[in-house]
Protein backbone atom coordinates (compact mmCIF):
# COMPACT_ATOMS: atom_id res chain seq x y z
CA UNK A 1 0.00 0.00 0.00
CA UNK A 2 1.28 3.29 -1.48
CA UNK A 3 2.04 6.46 1.42
CA UNK A 4 -0.34 8.02 0.23
CA UNK A 5 -3.12 5.46 0.20
CA UNK A 6 -2.83 4.96 3.34
CA UNK A 7 -2.26 8.34 4.47
CA UNK A 8 -5.80 8.95 2.60
CA UNK A 9 -7.49 5.92 4.51
CA UNK A 10 -6.40 7.27 7.65
CA UNK A 11 -7.84 10.33 7.21
CA UNK A 12 -11.03 9.08 6.51
CA UNK A 13 -10.65 6.97 9.34
CA UNK A 14 -9.81 9.94 11.85
CA UNK A 15 -12.65 11.48 9.73
CA UNK A 16 -15.33 9.20 10.80
CA UNK A 17 -13.89 9.04 14.35
CA UNK A 18 -14.24 12.30 14.85
CA UNK A 19 -17.80 13.02 12.71
CA UNK A 20 -18.71 9.81 15.31
CA UNK A 21 -18.14 11.48 18.71
CA UNK A 22 -19.65 14.70 17.34
CA UNK A 23 -22.65 12.75 16.61
CA UNK A 24 -22.58 11.02 19.82
CA UNK A 25 -22.21 14.57 21.63
CA UNK A 26 -25.38 15.34 19.48
CA UNK A 27 -27.45 13.06 20.76
CA UNK A 28 -26.37 13.63 24.36
CA UNK A 29 -26.97 17.25 24.58
CA UNK A 30 -30.10 17.11 22.01
CA UNK A 31 -33.63 18.11 23.41
CA UNK A 32 -35.96 15.36 24.90
CA UNK A 33 -39.69 15.59 24.11
CA UNK A 34 -41.35 14.44 26.89
CA UNK A 35 -45.36 13.24 26.70
CA UNK A 36 -46.82 14.01 30.34
CA UNK A 37 -49.61 11.05 29.77
CA UNK A 38 -52.50 13.24 30.70
CA UNK A 39 -54.83 14.94 28.28
CA UNK A 40 -51.61 15.10 25.54
CA UNK A 41 -49.95 17.19 27.24
CA UNK A 42 -46.06 17.02 25.76
CA UNK A 43 -43.13 19.00 26.92
CA UNK A 44 -39.39 19.71 25.36
CA UNK A 45 -36.26 19.55 28.03
CA UNK A 46 -34.01 21.69 27.55
CA UNK A 47 -30.20 20.37 26.96
CA UNK A 48 -28.63 18.40 29.73
CA UNK A 49 -32.07 17.70 31.77
CA UNK A 50 -33.46 14.87 32.31
CA UNK A 51 -37.48 14.04 33.69
CA UNK A 52 -39.54 11.53 35.01
CA UNK A 53 -43.15 11.04 35.31
CA UNK A 54 -45.24 10.40 38.38
CA UNK A 55 -48.87 9.48 38.16
CA UNK A 56 -51.56 8.82 40.74
CA UNK A 57 -54.50 7.13 40.65
CA UNK A 58 -57.27 9.34 39.58
CA UNK A 59 -60.27 9.51 40.80
CA UNK A 60 -63.40 10.84 38.65
CA UNK A 61 -65.31 12.00 41.59
CA UNK A 62 -62.17 13.60 43.02
CA UNK A 63 -60.27 15.39 40.49
CA UNK A 64 -56.91 17.36 41.02
CA UNK A 65 -53.44 17.43 39.99
CA UNK A 66 -52.47 13.60 39.77
CA UNK A 67 -50.15 13.74 37.09
CA UNK A 68 -46.45 15.12 37.81
CA UNK A 69 -43.59 15.90 35.38
CA UNK A 70 -40.40 15.86 37.54
CA UNK A 71 -37.42 17.75 35.64
CA UNK A 72 -33.90 18.04 36.82
CA UNK A 73 -31.03 19.88 35.50
CA UNK A 74 -27.85 17.44 35.03
CA UNK A 75 -25.16 20.10 33.38
CA UNK A 76 -22.07 21.08 34.75
CA UNK A 77 -23.37 24.87 35.59
CA UNK A 78 -26.26 23.05 37.48
CA UNK A 79 -23.75 21.20 39.82
CA UNK A 80 -24.26 24.12 42.23
CA UNK A 81 -27.73 26.11 41.58
CA UNK A 82 -29.45 22.79 41.50
CA UNK A 83 -31.94 23.62 38.91
CA UNK A 84 -35.46 21.68 39.13
CA UNK A 85 -38.90 21.65 37.79
CA UNK A 86 -42.15 19.90 38.50
CA UNK A 87 -45.19 20.64 36.02
CA UNK A 88 -48.28 19.33 37.25
CA UNK A 89 -51.56 18.22 35.24
CA UNK A 90 -54.81 18.43 36.53
CA UNK A 91 -57.04 15.61 35.57
CA UNK A 92 -59.86 16.85 33.74
CA UNK A 93 -60.05 19.52 31.08
CA UNK A 94 -61.14 22.88 31.89
CA UNK A 95 -64.31 24.81 31.48
CA UNK A 96 -61.91 28.09 31.31
CA UNK A 97 -59.99 28.53 28.24
CA UNK A 98 -57.58 30.90 29.50
CA UNK A 99 -55.47 31.64 32.18
CA UNK A 100 -56.87 34.92 32.96
CA UNK A 101 -59.70 33.71 34.56
CA UNK A 102 -57.96 31.59 36.53
CA UNK A 103 -55.79 34.01 38.69
CA UNK A 104 -57.69 36.94 37.70
CA UNK A 105 -58.86 37.97 41.06
CA UNK A 106 -56.17 40.00 43.73
CA UNK A 107 -57.55 37.60 46.63
CA UNK A 108 -56.35 34.63 44.22
CA UNK A 109 -53.22 36.38 42.89
CA UNK A 110 -51.94 37.35 46.40
CA UNK A 111 -52.61 33.47 47.62
CA UNK A 112 -50.39 32.30 44.62
CA UNK A 113 -47.32 34.50 45.34
CA UNK A 114 -48.02 33.39 49.24
CA UNK A 115 -47.36 29.68 47.99
CA UNK A 116 -44.18 30.55 46.15
CA UNK A 117 -42.86 32.50 49.48
CA UNK A 118 -44.16 29.53 51.78
CA UNK A 119 -41.85 26.98 49.37
CA UNK A 120 -39.37 29.52 49.62
CA UNK A 121 -38.80 28.99 53.13
CA UNK A 122 -38.23 31.36 55.57
CA UNK A 123 -37.72 35.18 55.40
CA UNK A 124 -37.81 34.40 51.31
CA UNK A 125 -38.94 38.10 49.32
CA UNK A 126 -41.07 38.56 45.92
CA UNK A 127 -38.49 39.23 43.47
CA UNK A 128 -40.86 39.40 40.35
CA UNK A 129 -44.08 40.69 41.47
CA UNK A 130 -46.76 38.22 39.98
CA UNK A 131 -47.31 38.94 36.09
CA UNK A 132 -49.02 37.61 33.15
CA UNK A 133 -46.10 36.25 30.98
CA UNK A 134 -46.00 35.15 27.48
CA UNK A 135 -44.13 32.12 27.98
CA UNK A 136 -43.92 30.14 24.14
CA UNK A 137 -47.42 30.49 22.57
CA UNK A 138 -49.03 30.77 26.25
CA UNK A 139 -49.46 33.08 28.58
CA UNK A 140 -48.35 32.09 32.62
CA UNK A 141 -48.98 33.89 35.33
CA UNK A 142 -45.43 33.65 36.44
CA UNK A 143 -44.17 35.16 39.89
CA UNK A 144 -40.37 34.90 40.97
CA UNK A 145 -38.90 34.60 44.77
CA UNK A 146 -36.03 34.75 46.37
CA UNK A 147 -34.66 32.90 49.12
CA UNK A 148 -32.67 33.80 51.86
CA UNK A 149 -29.71 31.48 53.13
CA UNK A 150 -29.81 28.18 51.88
CA UNK A 151 -33.12 28.03 50.87
CA UNK A 152 -33.89 27.41 46.93
CA UNK A 153 -35.26 30.12 44.84
CA UNK A 154 -39.00 29.65 43.61
CA UNK A 155 -41.01 30.37 39.98
CA UNK A 156 -44.25 29.76 40.21
CA UNK A 157 -46.49 29.31 37.14
CA UNK A 158 -49.95 28.98 36.41
CA UNK A 159 -51.52 28.86 33.24
CA UNK A 160 -54.57 26.76 30.88
CA UNK A 161 -53.74 26.16 27.77
CA UNK A 162 -56.79 24.96 25.30
CA UNK A 163 -58.73 23.62 28.57
CA UNK A 164 -55.33 21.85 30.35
CA UNK A 165 -55.05 23.64 34.13
CA UNK A 166 -51.22 23.03 34.24
CA UNK A 167 -48.98 24.48 37.34
CA UNK A 168 -45.23 24.45 37.49
CA UNK A 169 -42.98 25.45 39.73
CA UNK A 170 -38.77 25.48 39.25
CA UNK A 171 -36.55 25.97 42.03
CA UNK A 172 -32.80 26.98 41.80
CA UNK A 173 -29.82 27.75 44.45
CA UNK A 174 -28.64 30.56 42.34
CA UNK A 175 -29.01 34.10 42.92
CA UNK A 176 -27.84 34.72 39.63
CA UNK A 177 -30.56 37.47 36.92
CA UNK A 178 -31.00 34.96 35.01
CA UNK A 179 -31.45 32.01 36.94
CA UNK A 180 -34.45 31.20 35.56
CA UNK A 181 -34.34 31.29 32.12
CA UNK A 182 -34.09 27.26 31.26
CA UNK A 183 -37.05 26.86 33.26
CA UNK A 184 -38.59 29.64 31.40
CA UNK A 185 -37.88 28.00 27.93
CA UNK A 186 -38.83 24.66 29.30
CA UNK A 187 -42.33 26.35 30.40
CA UNK A 188 -42.32 27.84 26.75
CA UNK A 189 -42.11 24.55 25.16
CA UNK A 190 -45.36 22.78 26.56
CA UNK A 191 -47.84 21.72 23.67
CA UNK A 192 -51.07 20.47 23.31
CA UNK A 193 -52.09 17.09 21.20
CA UNK A 194 -50.42 16.65 17.91
CA UNK A 195 -48.03 19.79 17.67
CA UNK A 196 -45.05 17.73 19.39
CA UNK B 1 -115.14 75.27 62.37
CA UNK B 2 -113.35 78.29 62.95
CA UNK B 3 -114.12 80.36 65.52
CA UNK B 4 -113.80 84.62 66.16
CA UNK B 5 -114.31 85.68 69.68
CA UNK B 6 -114.34 89.21 70.56
CA UNK B 7 -111.13 91.72 70.39
CA UNK B 8 -109.16 89.72 73.26
CA UNK B 9 -108.71 86.52 71.74
CA UNK B 10 -109.22 84.22 68.76
CA UNK B 11 -110.80 80.84 68.86
CA UNK B 12 -110.68 77.77 66.64
CA UNK B 13 -111.18 73.85 66.27
CA UNK B 14 -108.75 72.16 64.04
CA UNK B 15 -108.43 68.63 63.21
CA UNK B 16 -105.47 66.57 63.40
CA UNK B 17 -104.70 63.88 60.81
CA UNK B 18 -101.33 61.48 61.04
CA UNK B 19 -99.33 63.87 58.58
CA UNK B 20 -99.98 66.47 61.26
CA UNK B 21 -97.66 64.43 63.64
CA UNK B 22 -95.34 63.77 61.18
CA UNK B 23 -94.98 67.44 60.59
CA UNK B 24 -93.34 68.45 63.92
CA UNK B 25 -89.99 65.93 63.50
CA UNK B 26 -90.27 66.83 59.39
CA UNK B 27 -89.66 70.29 60.51
CA UNK B 28 -87.33 69.59 62.86
CA UNK B 29 -85.59 67.47 60.24
CA UNK B 30 -85.33 70.92 57.84
CA UNK B 31 -83.28 72.48 60.10
CA UNK B 32 -80.00 73.37 58.65
CA UNK B 33 -77.92 72.02 61.07
CA UNK B 34 -79.89 69.04 61.18
CA UNK B 35 -79.47 68.28 57.23
CA UNK B 36 -75.68 69.00 57.46
CA UNK B 37 -75.65 66.59 60.33
CA UNK B 38 -77.44 64.01 57.93
CA UNK B 39 -75.43 64.54 55.08
CA UNK B 40 -71.94 63.81 57.11
CA UNK B 41 -73.69 60.91 59.08
CA UNK B 42 -74.25 59.51 55.23
CA UNK B 43 -70.74 60.59 53.88
CA UNK B 44 -69.28 59.09 57.23
CA UNK B 45 -71.14 55.92 56.28
CA UNK B 46 -70.14 55.63 52.96
CA UNK B 47 -66.69 56.87 53.52
CA UNK B 48 -65.58 54.27 56.78
CA UNK B 49 -67.08 51.12 54.79
CA UNK B 50 -63.55 51.17 52.26
CA UNK B 51 -61.38 52.35 55.39
CA UNK B 52 -63.21 49.34 57.41
CA UNK B 53 -62.30 47.14 55.02
CA UNK B 54 -58.39 48.19 54.40
CA UNK B 55 -58.28 47.66 58.41
CA UNK B 56 -59.82 44.29 57.90
CA UNK B 57 -57.31 43.47 55.10
CA UNK B 58 -54.31 44.57 57.34
CA UNK B 59 -55.84 42.75 60.69
CA UNK B 60 -55.89 39.48 58.12
CA UNK B 61 -52.48 40.56 57.02
CA UNK B 62 -50.94 41.09 60.65
CA UNK B 63 -52.51 37.86 62.04
CA UNK B 64 -51.12 35.50 58.92
CA UNK B 65 -47.79 33.72 60.29
CA UNK B 66 -46.88 33.12 56.45
CA UNK B 67 -47.43 36.61 55.18
CA UNK B 68 -46.15 38.00 52.00
CA UNK B 69 -43.62 40.74 53.25
CA UNK B 70 -45.29 44.23 53.79
CA UNK B 71 -43.80 45.74 50.76
CA UNK B 72 -45.15 43.06 48.20
CA UNK B 73 -48.60 42.65 50.09
CA UNK B 74 -48.89 46.38 49.70
CA UNK B 75 -49.18 46.44 45.95
CA UNK B 76 -52.19 44.03 46.00
CA UNK B 77 -54.21 46.07 48.13
CA UNK B 78 -55.90 48.19 45.20
CA UNK B 79 -56.83 44.95 43.23
CA UNK B 80 -58.21 43.64 46.12
CA UNK B 81 -59.64 46.43 46.81
CA UNK B 82 -61.36 46.53 43.41
CA UNK B 83 -62.26 43.30 42.74
CA UNK B 84 -63.75 43.01 45.89
CA UNK B 85 -65.00 45.82 47.32
CA UNK B 86 -66.25 47.92 44.17
CA UNK B 87 -69.18 46.88 43.82
CA UNK B 88 -70.79 46.31 46.78
CA UNK B 89 -69.62 49.94 48.17
CA UNK B 90 -71.07 51.02 44.76
CA UNK B 91 -74.61 49.27 45.88
CA UNK B 92 -74.15 50.66 49.48
CA UNK B 93 -73.71 54.08 48.53
CA UNK B 94 -76.38 54.13 46.31
CA UNK B 95 -78.54 52.95 48.87
CA UNK B 96 -77.40 55.72 51.35
CA UNK B 97 -78.20 58.16 49.06
CA UNK B 98 -81.55 56.99 48.09
CA UNK B 99 -82.24 56.76 51.84
CA UNK B 100 -81.13 60.42 52.17
CA UNK B 101 -83.53 61.20 49.66
CA UNK B 102 -86.63 59.46 51.00
CA UNK B 103 -86.01 60.62 54.65
CA UNK B 104 -88.90 62.95 54.58
CA UNK B 105 -91.50 60.18 52.84
CA UNK B 106 -89.88 57.46 55.28
CA UNK B 107 -90.96 59.48 58.49
CA UNK B 108 -94.45 59.79 57.08
CA UNK B 109 -94.36 56.07 56.32
CA UNK B 110 -93.34 54.86 59.67
CA UNK B 111 -96.05 57.65 61.58
CA UNK B 112 -98.50 56.18 59.16
CA UNK B 113 -97.78 52.75 60.42
CA UNK B 114 -98.27 54.16 63.71
CA UNK B 115 -101.30 55.44 63.25
CA UNK B 116 -102.58 52.29 61.79
CA UNK B 117 -101.61 53.22 58.08
CA UNK B 118 -104.49 55.63 57.10
CA UNK B 119 -104.59 58.93 57.33
CA UNK B 120 -107.47 59.57 59.62
CA UNK B 121 -108.83 62.61 60.80
CA UNK B 122 -107.30 61.19 65.00
CA UNK B 123 -108.94 64.24 66.69
CA UNK B 124 -110.30 67.93 66.42
CA UNK B 125 -108.67 70.18 68.87
CA UNK B 126 -109.98 73.57 70.20
CA UNK B 127 -107.29 76.26 70.35
CA UNK B 128 -107.86 79.52 72.08
CA UNK B 129 -105.47 82.13 71.85
CA UNK B 130 -105.08 85.50 74.50
CA UNK B 131 -103.35 87.68 76.39
CA UNK B 132 -102.19 85.20 78.82
CA UNK B 133 -101.06 82.33 76.37
CA UNK B 134 -102.39 79.46 74.65
CA UNK B 135 -104.87 77.20 75.71
CA UNK B 136 -105.43 73.69 73.67
CA UNK B 137 -108.49 71.52 74.61
CA UNK B 138 -108.67 68.39 73.63
CA UNK B 139 -110.75 65.33 74.85
CA UNK B 140 -110.01 64.75 78.76
CA UNK B 141 -107.13 67.49 78.55
CA UNK B 142 -106.77 70.90 78.88
CA UNK B 143 -103.36 72.15 78.32
CA UNK B 144 -102.22 75.99 79.03
CA UNK B 145 -98.75 77.32 77.53
CA UNK B 146 -98.29 81.09 78.71
CA UNK B 147 -96.76 83.64 76.09
CA UNK B 148 -92.96 83.15 77.98
CA UNK B 149 -92.84 79.13 77.13
CA UNK B 150 -93.51 80.25 73.84
CA UNK B 151 -89.47 80.24 72.68
CA UNK B 152 -90.36 81.03 68.61
CA UNK B 153 -93.24 80.53 66.28
CA UNK B 154 -91.83 78.58 62.97
CA UNK B 155 -94.76 78.37 59.64
CA UNK B 156 -94.87 75.81 56.62
CA UNK B 157 -97.54 76.03 54.23
CA UNK B 158 -99.55 73.73 55.88
CA UNK B 159 -98.73 74.58 59.67
CA UNK B 160 -97.76 76.67 61.88
CA UNK B 161 -95.50 75.41 65.25
CA UNK B 162 -95.39 77.43 68.07
CA UNK B 163 -92.26 75.94 69.83
CA UNK B 164 -91.88 75.58 73.36
CA UNK B 165 -88.97 73.40 73.79
CA UNK B 166 -85.92 72.35 71.36
CA UNK B 167 -87.80 69.25 70.53
CA UNK B 168 -91.72 70.00 70.54
CA UNK B 169 -94.35 72.36 69.79
CA UNK B 170 -97.40 73.02 69.62
CA UNK B 171 -98.76 72.19 66.38
CA UNK B 172 -101.65 74.42 64.71
CA UNK B 173 -102.64 72.84 61.40
CA UNK B 174 -103.69 75.43 59.15
CA UNK B 175 -106.45 73.19 56.75
CA UNK B 176 -108.99 74.13 58.40
CA UNK B 177 -108.47 77.92 58.99
CA UNK B 178 -109.16 81.02 56.72
CA UNK B 179 -106.70 82.96 55.80
CA UNK B 180 -108.30 85.66 57.98
CA UNK B 181 -108.30 83.44 61.12
CA UNK B 182 -104.42 82.07 60.07
CA UNK B 183 -103.57 86.16 60.31
CA UNK B 184 -104.88 86.95 63.30
CA UNK B 185 -103.60 83.96 65.16
CA UNK B 186 -100.09 85.16 63.45
CA UNK B 187 -100.92 88.64 64.40
CA UNK B 188 -101.22 87.97 68.37
CA UNK B 189 -98.01 85.58 68.50
CA UNK B 190 -96.20 88.11 67.11
CA UNK B 191 -97.40 91.05 69.77
CA UNK B 192 -95.75 87.82 72.80
CA UNK B 193 -93.71 86.05 70.97
CA UNK B 194 -89.99 87.64 69.34
CA UNK B 195 -89.11 84.98 67.13
CA UNK B 196 -92.77 85.04 65.25
CA UNK B 197 -93.57 84.95 61.34
CA UNK B 198 -94.96 88.12 60.34
CA UNK B 199 -97.67 88.30 57.71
Amino acid sequence: MSKSLLGHRMSLATLGVFATFIFAVAIAQAEEIVALGALDVAVTLPPGWTGTIERKEHEPANPGYNTQLKAKCETENCETSLDTCSLWVFDEVSRHRTARSVLDAGRDQYEFTRTALIHSGPDASVAKHIEFETLGKSRWYVVETRASGRYKSVLRAETIIEGRHLVAECRTCSRDYDRFDASRELLSSVVIGKDH
Amino acid sequence: MDLQSANSAVEFDASFRTEDYAALTLQMADRRDIKRWRFLQVAMLVFIVPVAAVATLAFLWVVDSQRVPFSDAILFLPKLLWDELLIPWLLFCAFAILEMLRYRSNIRARVGRLAGGVNLTFETNHFRIDDRGVEVTRPYVISRYEWPAIRSVEETDNHLFLRNHQLAAIIIPKRDLTSETVESVKMRISAHVQESPRS
